[in-house]
């Protein structure tokens, strides 16, 4: 099915949850925050949030910044 | 000491993370500073290139992180970017930085007060960074902003204490700490700031761009340090002259006569 | 917290600084504290034309080459308290009287023909004689005549202060009279006054209730000059710094002859006075400084400019005097004696412009 990850498309297997698709992309959940459409989700709900077609995630982090 | 919000700092040097060559050098010159508060920004994770995390790099049990709302353009997207935040750092530390225009990154005055309130009704520990207007530092002041953070000059132009009069009223009027921020080009800046009785200043390009970060994160502290100790041994002019040669003496004593 | 320090520190203090001392506080740009005191110093005594010079220079820098005028109107001399000096305490045996608000109408509407844009209410502190609704209801008949009303009368609750402000009451002035409280409590014999901390904290309550501006000041004449005006330093810094919206102003009663002679405690010269104004000045540019008709016309001629901003004219100190010029039961009596025209024309005189106006009462509009 097709989400929106970080305002790009992708394609992703159906009934994914958000623990895989970090593991897809291959993103190290320790530092990220994960918004999913347009909500942040706590680290524990990770595994048990199951996405659908048409969702978006934003996976943001902590960068350098002034 | 100076204390924010409860927390107490030795180092009144506080330190950007942003445009280092390298994560390496940063910590380094994180460490040569002996800051003790760090800014950190949030973006989105480069999915082509996931591992790129500065956060693996820096100590979490030695520095307070600051994450900034950089990217804002108005107090929602503010809002929205203190609240991740907050989840990605685990603290409730916030700068509060609103900048609609991408060229200049002044602060936006308005959504920086409206965001503010929000901010610290839910709880954040607010220092919004502010141009040196003492009348807005004083209305945030009011709504709860933990410190004030005036610009000396804006973000990158490394100009100096352009704002020095203004920032002058609000170390005056302050009940809350002034963390000067911006516009810092070199140490002697960060000196100055302090004499003027500034309790911090946040230094991030000119550490960073310099041709020896981590010589430079140095010098800067040094700088904070002379220019603290300076104020609090007491600064001002002391005439040599004992009565200033003021050639208005004899006139001066015309105006007394009226006294009885 | 409001912190006034001992008088014996504040006189310790005093006593120490030196002639470098005043020279650093003549030269620094924003004078604190500490250089408040040695301006105040005796060590300061010999620098008076340096003061004097500064003052005048901040003053025109600050107010421009202007004095506000006012005008007091007594509305009553009854009095519950007892104060050792003054002319209304409560057993002194002086005619009393308190206008009926038509009265107090007729000595405003005096004032007004003579010109007057700003007044200012006195009375002495007695709620059954002059009480909140009074003064709501007569500030409510003058607020269209007047550019602004002042008040200074017993110490009220926020909650009161507020009432007035929406009435049109813009500005209260309330007097410690001395920031000694051993002192204070000698010359306090009975009423309401005698409680100093409830004193102490009026301007912080009528500034809480948003009033526009707040008078202090300390009676010359109780205590240690020079420490009274490190206690005005102090009261004046931490109200400007929790109540950054509102004006503040500095007024300097000295003791005068009045029923029940009352000998000062200490002598405070016309050259102790001026030496206070300065040292107020260089310490806060921006504060309003009151110099009534109690000093003569040559010390008050000689002041224009020099660091006084608003000077009251052709006062008269007991109620329904302006109506009745032969009216007894004065507060003090008065050193100058000129008419508003006479005192203007010297101000003018001396290259300075009387302003009559410098507020309106649409301001308060939205709030009344």
């Amino acid at each position: 099915m097709n989400i929106t990850i970080n305002g790009e498309q992708k394609t992703v297997p159906d009934h994914i949850t958000v623990t895989e698709v970090l593991e897809l992309f291959k993103i190290v959940t320790a530092t990220i925050v994960v918004e999913h459409n347009g909500a942040i989700i706590q680290p524990d709900s990770y595994a048990g949030s199951y996405l659908a077609e048409g969702d978006r995630l934003e996976f943001i982090r902590l960068v350098g910044g002034g | 000491m100076l204390t924010i919000a409860g927390t107490s700092f030795v180092s009144r040097l506080f330190v950007g993370t942003g445009k280092f060559p390298s994560a390496g050098i940063m910590k380094q010159a994180l460490e040569a500073s002996g800051t003790q508060m760090v800014t950190v920004a949030l973006r989105r994770v480069d999915l082509d290139n996931p591992e790129d995390d500065i956060m693996r790099v820096l100590d979490k049990d030695r520095y307070t992180f600051l994450p900034n709302t950089s990217g804002a353009r108005n107090a929602d997207e503010a809002i929205r970017l203190a609240r991740l935040a907050r989840t990605a750092s685990g603290s409730n530390w916030l700068k509060l930085e609103v900048t609609p225009d991408p060229r200049t990154l002044l602060p936006d005055p308005v959504e920086t007060l409206l965001a503010t309130e929000t901010l610290v009704k839910d709880g954040f520990i607010v220092l919004p960074y502010i141009n040196a207007d003492p009348i807005l530092a004083l209305r945030l002041q009011d709504i709860g902003a933990a410190a004030v953070m005036p610009l000396g000059a804006p973000i990158g132009t490394n100009q100096g204490l352009l704002t020095r009069f203004q920032i002058e009223i609000i170390i005056e009027q302050a009940c809350v700490p002034v963390v000067v921020d911006a516009g810092i080009g070199a140490p002697s800046h960060a000196s100055l700031a302090m004499e003027l009785g500034a309790d911090a200043v946040l230094v991030n390009t000119a550490i960073s761009i310099a041709g020896d970060p981590v010589a430079m994160a140095s010098a800067f502290a040094k700088a904070v340090e002379a220019g603290r100790s300076a104020y609090l041994a007491g600064m001002g002019k002391v005439t040599t002259n004992a009565q200033a040669s003021s050639p208005e003496s004899g006139q001066l004593m015309d105006d007394l006569s009226f006294l009885s | 917290m409001l912190t006034i320090p001992d008088f014996q520190i504040l006189k310790t203090n005093l006593a120490s600084c030196t002639a470098n001392d005043v020279k650093r506080a003549l030269a620094v740009k924003r004078p604190t504290m500490t250089d408040l005191c040695a301006l105040l110093s005796p060590a300061s005594n010999a620098f008076l034309p340096q003061l004097a010079a500064l003052s005048k220079k901040l003053t025109l820098q600050r107010f421009g080459k202007t004095t506000q005028l006012y005008g007091p109107i007594y509305l009553s001399n009854y009095c519950t308290n007892r104060c050792a000096y003054c002319g209304f305490s409560a057993n002194n045996r002086i005619r009393r009287r308190c206008l009926t608000l038509d009265e107090a109408e007729i000595e405003a509407d005096i004032l007004h023909k003579r010109g007057f844009k700003h007044i200012l209410l006195v009375s002495g502190e007695a709620k059954n004689a002059v009480d909140v609704e009074y003064l709501e209801t007569l500030a409510r008949r003058l607020r269209r005549r007047f550019a602004s009303l002042s008040i200074e009368i017993q110490p009220l609750s926020s909650r009161e202060y507020r009432r007035l402000f929406a009435a049109g009451i813009a500005s209260v002035a309330v007097y410690q009279e001395t920031y000694d409280p051993p002192l204070y409590d000698r010359v306090h014999l009975a009423g309401k006054k005698c409680d100093f901390n409830y004193r102490l904290h009026t301007p912080t309550r009528a500034a809480e209730a948003g009033m526009r501006e707040i008078g202090i000041g300390a009676l010359l004449g109780l205590g240690d000059w020079r420490a009274e005006g490190m206690a005005l330093g102090y009261h004046l810094a931490w109200l400007r710094k929790k109540f950054w919206k509102t004006a503040f102003t500095v007024s300097f009663p000295r003791l005068r002859p009045a029923a029940g002679e009352f000998e000062p405690f200490e002598i405070v010269s016309e050259r102790d006075l001026s030496h206070l104004i300065f040292a107020l000045r260089i310490f806060d540019p921006d504060v309003g400084l009151l110099l009534s008709t109690r000093e003569e016309a040559r010390f008050r001629d000689g002041m224009l400019g020099l660091g006084p901003t608003r000077y009251s004219a052709g006062s008269c100190t007991a109620p329904g005097g302006y109506s009745n010029p032969e009216q007894e039961g004065e507060q003090f009596s008065v050193g100058d004696h000129r008419s508003l025209a006479e005192v203007c024309a010297t101000i003018r005189a001396h290259g300075l412009d009387p302003v009559y106006k410098d507020w309106d009462p649409v301001f308060q509009e939205a709030e009344g």
